[in-house]
């Protein structure tokens, strides 16, 4: 991880975490500094190493996991460590998504998790659920961890790199819509 | 006439697709379709006179001096180039989470107040 760091106000931001900001979001929270401060973090550049987290699907069945956005919905989740983002609503939950998570990545990457994602927005609840993923899509591969959604099955309609589902009153779970393994209750 | 200059607005925005092509679209949409002093585009001089250069260089704006100020305008290639941001923005659809979040975001930095 770079240890270079950009001093704007009363915030510092590394490389990877200014390359996680899109070009619009740069203009609007930065104005005119945030074109100079893409160049700066590209000149910087950054180079990580994929982190690669393991679910567990079924007992005795886990899936690796790689860079990328997935989406579990009905398979209770069992995953060692990983960074949950709290249960914060509309724009906390998309600041914590664009400020808090990508500097908790500088410390230490993991897999990140986000709970009920369609539960997170009081108002235009489709643009917060495609402007979250469009957000986790960016921290996912500047900083090479994958991210795992819950949520409900309806969300599968949106652009995720993996889809797992185990369908209602079904035990077998289904991987990008494939049967990967049939999971029962404990 | 207008296959040369479509054609050569195609070139010039594969050519900048990778490297730069977002400075420019920045600071041409900053300047509009009205145009601007350079105090107006930029206060620091210099960086103003760096904008107007490159957009210059590219066919997008030209500079013209009318007593102590330099107004600088989008050419004919400038305002195709405009119409084609504004196509693109209406074709992305707008965020209306875009505004909140960055009006939080720069209260957070110490950007706002």
């Amino acid at each position: 991880m770079s240890v270079r760091e950009i001093v704007v106000g009363k915030e510092k931001f590394t490389s990877a975490h200014i390359l996680v900001f899109s070009d619009e979001e740069l203009r609007a929270i930065f104005g005119e500094t945030g074109i100079r401060l893409r160049e700066l973090a590209a000149h910087v550049g950054v180079k990580l190493d994929d982190i690669v987290a393991e679910i567990e699907l079924c007992p005795g069945s886990t899936l690796p996991l790689g860079p990328g956005v997935t989406l579990v919905h009905g398979v209770p989740l069992s995953l060692e460590g990983g960074l949950i983002v709290p249960p914060l609503l509309d724009e906390e939950f998309l600041e914590y998504l664009l400020f808090d998570v990508p500097r908790s990545l500088d410390g230490l990457r993991q897999a990140v998790v986000v709970e009920e994602l369609d539960d997170r927005f009081t108002r235009d609840p489709e643009d917060g659920v495609r402007y979250a993923l469009d957000i986790l899509g960016r921290i996912s591969r500047v900083y090479r961890v994958p991210v795992i959604v819950t949520g409900r099955e309806s969300l599968a309609g949106y652009g995720f790199d993996r889809r797992i589902i185990r369908p209602r009153g079904s035990g077998a779970v289904y991987v990008d819509g494939e049967p990967f393994c049939v999971y029962e209750e404990r | 006439m207008l296959l040369i200059l479509i054609t050569d607005l195609y070139y010039f925005v594969v050519k900048h697709l990778v490297e730069g092509l977002p400075k420019i679209v920045f600071w041409l949409a900053k300047i509009g379709r009205d145009g601007k002093t350079l105090t107006q585009i930029s206060p620091n001089a210099k960086k103003a006179r760096e904008v107007v250069d490159m957009l210059a260089r590219h066919g997008l704006v030209h500079a013209r001096r009318v007593g102590r100020a330099v107004y600088v305008r989008p050419t004919e290639k400038g305002l195709m180039a405009l119409d084609l941001i504004e196509q693109l923005e209406s074709l992305t659809g707008s965020n209306p989470w875009l505004p909140r979040i960055a009006s939080r975001a720069r209260r957070r930095i110490g950007l706002e107040r």
